[in-house]
Parts: structure tokens; sequence; C-alpha cells
């Protein structure tokens, strides 16, 4: 008898997790879901005062929109819309059915055709390493590189590998056209193959308070040069509107290095970092939380960094690439 | 740092003495005859305790929930091991041990009429323990043998979360220090017993067992968790990122939060001096943090080994 009281009370006290946490918050209940995001978005989101977004009246807007049992896809229209306000393709609301975007590409032309690239410069002389791909052009004084995607690993042999063939060159086109971005860590890894000493290239704050403007110190964003392997000659990068995050993160840091030529339209934005979380009925959503600012603290990388030289791509003409001979034209003039 | 909500904590005391004086007075009644003939005199020898190697392994169930990104349970079954060192007779109980693990969480998404969402999570686990406690004589009678004393965990639980984006990598950080009690009955076999199952007729010889409950509850409880807006820039500085200091950028310290965890254990010894126990562990923490909240609560049948070192 007395056992069986010390087994009882040995399981009293070990199922009573239930009475200790929280209530479940999981729910399909449109009015909830809404709210819960709603007010995550409202204490972190990190670019309300630069882009004047009323969230409240936004709230009110697209609150008026919900009604009990509405439908699982109404209520994702509802919410991806309201996220849209934010004007920012780092916002995102990930159901099993549907992806919110803003596809802020669509706010300038297109400006890269690959094809174009392999066909009329590259030819039989395209070379593919790992996550590059790369050629000379113009009589092998110009080499071209390729970088399709941020998220696509770069290894230190790899671009010592692609570097050391265009060692020799007058300079160097970097293709970041339509790089809508990944890995930050791919940036300063990049960054470091095209300096020669430690440098200051810009600057980083996070929100860290429920008011709109409540952002912790800014951090410093430096970038180290490799030991190894660099190219130190005029350097041309490639951006278009579908240069997007990892992609204006690098943009920008270019600013501050002399050697380093922006070259094309202004990159798409998104210099917020993303967050993610999920909502009560098990969607998941991501949006800005972060601002990069320039060497100078000006807050402009969200809207895009804008190119030294400004080209855009003549669609009449599909065996040119108006960029490419731009910038060609621009390592030229520099090396005479 | 938050302080400790100090009508929680005097809650838990009360009711951990409550729980105490339960077996004191009802449980076990007192012979005060036999405490004195059980207690130790100055002129006896003390015997020095045996010493165990521990060796385990176990299946759990693992519930967390992390509100810094999602108001979902988070449920799944992991494995978990363990290695520690044991000293225990009737006057003290010394262990430490340290304890890793994995497995898979699955959150507890409400059913949808639509299409079903499902989001999966990784994690390891590892722990460091030790408790050291002492036999409270009142308390202690020839049906139980009570100890009382304190015990000091710290755990970090790693998650991984693919569909949480930047925020998928969490690491939570607990360190406990606790009151901790034991109540302990032997329930040896002392004589020869025969049993009849079906036709088959089994001789048990007597054999040492013991029957134990024991309950940790946290004191003084602290957390290392994510700051405010959980993902920072720390990889743009590349190559100069210290690794660690990435992984734990912008954590918070935070004293707050409860642990209340429970074990029974069935412990058989063996002729060589070695012993095998069955046990169920049950584990919860609850860490509100400086920013938002974290709860976890495993259920943990364990099977361990004891190797007699001295």
């Amino acid at each position: 008898m007395r056992l069986t009281l010390i087994l009882l009370l040995a399981m009293l006290f070990s199922s009573c997790e239930r009475l200790l946490f929280q209530d479940d918050m999981s729910s399909i209940d449109p009015f909830e879901n809404f709210d819960y995001l709603w007010n995550e978005v409202d204490q972190k989101y990190s670019y309300f005062e630069l882009k004047n977004i009323n969230w409240d009246s936004i709230r009110v807007e697209y609150f008026s929109k919900l009604y009990s049992e509405m439908p699982e896809d109404s209520l994702f229209k509802v919410l991806a819309s309201m996220l849209v306000e934010l004007r920012d393709d780092h916002t995102n609301l990930v159901s099993p059915f549907n992806i919110s975007m803003y596809n802020v590409e669509f706010l300038g032309p297109q400006n890269f055709n690959f094809r174009i690239i392999k066909e009329h410069y590259l030819g039989s002389n395209i070379q593919y390493t790992g996550s590059l791909v790369h050629g000379f052009l113009h009589n092998n004084n110009i080499g071209y590189i390729r970088y399709a995607s941020f998220t696509n690993g770069l290894s230190d042999r790899d671009l010592t590998y692609v570097l050391d063939i265009y060692k020799n060159t007058n300079g160097l086109i970097l293709d970041l056209r339509s790089n809508g971005g990944g890995s930050i860590f791919n940036v300063p890894q990049l960054l470091a193959r095209f300096v020669d000493s430690k440098q200051l290239v810009g600057y980083f704050r996070t929100r860290n308070g429920i008011s709109h403007s409540d952002f912790c110190d800014k951090e410093s964003f430096y970038v180290t040069p490799f030991s190894g392997m660099r190219y130190q000659k005029p350097v041309m990068i490639l951006i278009d509107r579908g240069s997007y995050s990892a992609t204006t993160f690098f943009a920008l840091a270019t600013k501050a290095i002399p050697n380093l030529i922006l070259v094309g339209d202004t990159t798409g934005g998104g210099g917020g970092l993303p967050n993610g979380g999920q909502l009560p009925n098990g969607w998941t959503y991501r949006f800005s939380i972060g601002q990069l600012l320039d060497i100078h603290e000006n807050n402009y990388a969200e809207e895009g960094v804008p190119p030294e030289i400004a080209v855009n791509f003549d669609w009449n003409n599909m065996a040119v690439d108006e960029i490419i001979e731009r910038a060609v034209v621009e390592i030229n003039s520099m090396t005479k | 740092m938050k302080t400790i909500n100090t009508n929680r904590l005097l809650f838990r005391t009360v009711l951990f003495f409550v729980f105490v004086c339960f077996l004191d007075f009802h449980v076990f009644p007192q012979r005060q005859e036999e405490l004195k003939h059980d207690s130790i005199t100055k002129h006896e020898k003390p015997v020095k305790p045996p010493k165990y190697s521990l060796s385990s392994s176990g299946f759990a169930s693992f519930t967390y929930r992390d509100f810094a990104t999602s108001p979902l349970f988070y449920r799944g079954p992991s494995m978990r091991f363990s290695y520690g060192n044991l000293r225990i007779d009737e006057r003290i109980d010394q262990m430490w041990f340290i304890d890793f693990g994995g497995g898979a969480a699955f959150a507890k998404i409400p059913k949808s009429s639509y299409l079903q969402s499902y989001t999966t999570a990784f994690f390891l686990r590892g722990e460091l323990y030790f408790h050291l406690l002492y036999d409270i004589k009142r308390l202690s009678n020839s049906f139980c043998n009570v100890k009382f004393g304190g015990s000091g965990a710290y755990f970090a639980n790693v998650r991984y979360n693919e569909s949480l984006g930047n925020n998928g990598i969490g690491v939570d950080n607990i360190f406990n220090l606790m009151f901790a009690m034991k109540a302990s009955k032997d329930i040896s076999r002392k004589t020869e017993k025969t049993r009849n199952w079906l036709f088959i007729e089994k001789v048990l010889k007597p054999k040492k067992r013991t029957l134990c409950f024991q309950v940790n509850t946290g004191i003084l409880n602290f957390n290392y968790r994510p700051g405010y807006a959980y993902s920072y820039s720390g990889e743009l500085n590349g190559n100069d990122t210290n690794p660690i200091g990435w992984f734990f950028q912008d954590y918070k310290w935070a004293m707050n939060g409860w642990r209340l965890s429970t074990k029974l254990n069935f412990t058989s010894y063996l002729s060589n001096g070695n012993a095998r126990q069955f046990a169920y562990v049950w584990d919860a923490v609850g860490a509100p943090g400086r920013d938002s909240g974290f709860e976890m609560a495993t259920h943990r049948l364990q099977i361990t080994i004891l190797f007699n070192t001295k």
C-alpha cells in the first residue's frame, strides 16, 4: 500500500508539465493567426521608418477582411497582401500551397541573358569550376567570372584556381546579375580576394525593442584580405535589379574598395537580414530585422545599391551584352 | 537581468517541504528506536561507500517550445546516452554524469482542412549533472531511507529547424542549482521463494534490490538564450568571425525560470557487486529568458549498468 502511494506520488510529479507550461497556442483561427503575424512584424521588422509604413493603419485595413471560418487560402491571401505592403523580398509567408513574394526584380528591366554570354562571348573556352563559370574575353586580356548565386558555396581552392588563371589579365568582370543572394558568409570570402588590407566596408544594426526605431548599436563590417591568391587590378562588378540580398551586401561593400566598380542597374535591395518564424497554424514566415549601412552610415541598401556606371541591356540585339561591353571599355580605359 | 519571482520560489519551496513532511509523517511511520539504532555513533569507524561507474542508454520523448521562433510545441523521440560515477550507501549519495543524445521533433500543428503543414526540427543535447545527498536521520527509518541535498545541472540543447530560415539554429543553455530529495526503499528478496507460472516452477534466490524516487527542484535558474532579434549579422565579418562568437552573438543571460525533475528507479544488484538499474526520468524546464521564453520536458526510459569499482 505504501509502495503504491510512493508510485502514485512519482506519477503525480512526473506528469504535471501541462500545468507548468503555458497554454497550447496552436490554432487555425484566422484572427489569432493574423494577430500573431501582425505583432511579430510590428515588434521586429526593421524598415517601418525608412519606408514610411503605417503598420497600424495596415492592420485596420486587412483585419477588416477577416471572417470566422474563412478558408485557409483566403486567409493566406489576406496575410500575404499585408506583408507585400512592406515592399521587401526578404518578407515571405510560406504555406504548403503557396509562398508570398513582393518581386522587387520587376521594378527594373531585365538585364541578363546567360545564353548570349555563353554563345557570343565565352564560346568553347567556357570553364566550370565549382560554383563559378568563367572564361577569357577580349583577346584574353580580360577575365569573365559568373557567380550565379551566393547560395552556392565558394571554396578557397576554387577561388584560388580561378584567380590564378586570370592573374595576368588587365581586369576582371565579376557578373552578379540576377544573383538573388544566399549565404552572407560568401560575401566577405569573395571580397577578401580584392583587398590588400583590412577595410571597413559598412555597418549593420539590428532591431532590439518594440518601438519601430529601437536598434542596437551598429556593428562594423570589415573585410580582411585573403592570405593567398588575390586580384588587385580593376574589377567590374555587374549588377541589376535581380541582384538581391547578399549581392546587395556585396555591392554596398564595393563602394569602399577603389578597384571594384559597379556596372549595370541598381541592385534589388534586401539590406535587411531576414529572421524566420512560425504561425499558430504551422505556416512559416520571414522578414527583415536589421539594416545595412554604408561606411558613411547612409541607409539606402534596402532600396538598392546604385552602380557607378549605369548601363541597360538592349534586347533588340541578341548577340551583344551591352553591360559587358561597357565593362570592357572601362577596363581598357583604366589600363591605358 | 530579471530577478527571481520570489512568490513562485516560495511556493515551490513550501510544496517541496510539504512533500517531505508527507513522507515523514504519513507514508513512513517514525520509530525512534530504529533511528537511534541506524545512526552512526562517534566511535564507529566510517566505512567508505561503494563506488560505481555508470553507463546508461535510453529512449526519451521530447517536447519543447521556443517562443522566439514558434508558438507551437515540437515533440519527438530521442536517444540518450550517459556516463558517470556514483558513490552510494545509506548515509551519502554522490553522483555525476555526462549525458548526450539527439533526435527529431515534429511541430504539433492543428489539422488543416486544406493542405497540412509539416515542420521538423533536429536536436542534439548535452548535459552535465552532479548531486550530493546526505541521509536525513529524522526522516529515515527501517521502511525508507531519505536523503536530502543539492544538485547542479547544465544542459545545452542545439536545435536545427530548416523551415525557420535564419532562425533555424538555436542553442538553449540552461543552468540550475537545485534542491534534491531522494527516498530509497529496500525491496530485497531476503529469502528464497518459489514461483509457479503455468507449469513452470522457478526458484527465486535472495537478491538485493532497491526502489528509489528522487525529486530535484530548481532554486537558482539561469539561462543563456538568443537576444531580441534572434538572428544577427556576425557572419558578415567572414574570416574574422570567431565561430563561438558568431554562434552566441547577442545571447543574453537571465536568472529566471524553473526546473523540476523526478526519477523513479529500480536497482537490482548482482552477485559480483555490479548492478542493473531501470529508470523512468521526467524532466521539465521553463526559461522565460530576457526576451522570449523556452519550455521543455522529457520523459525517458533508461537502462543503466553500474560497475562496482571499489
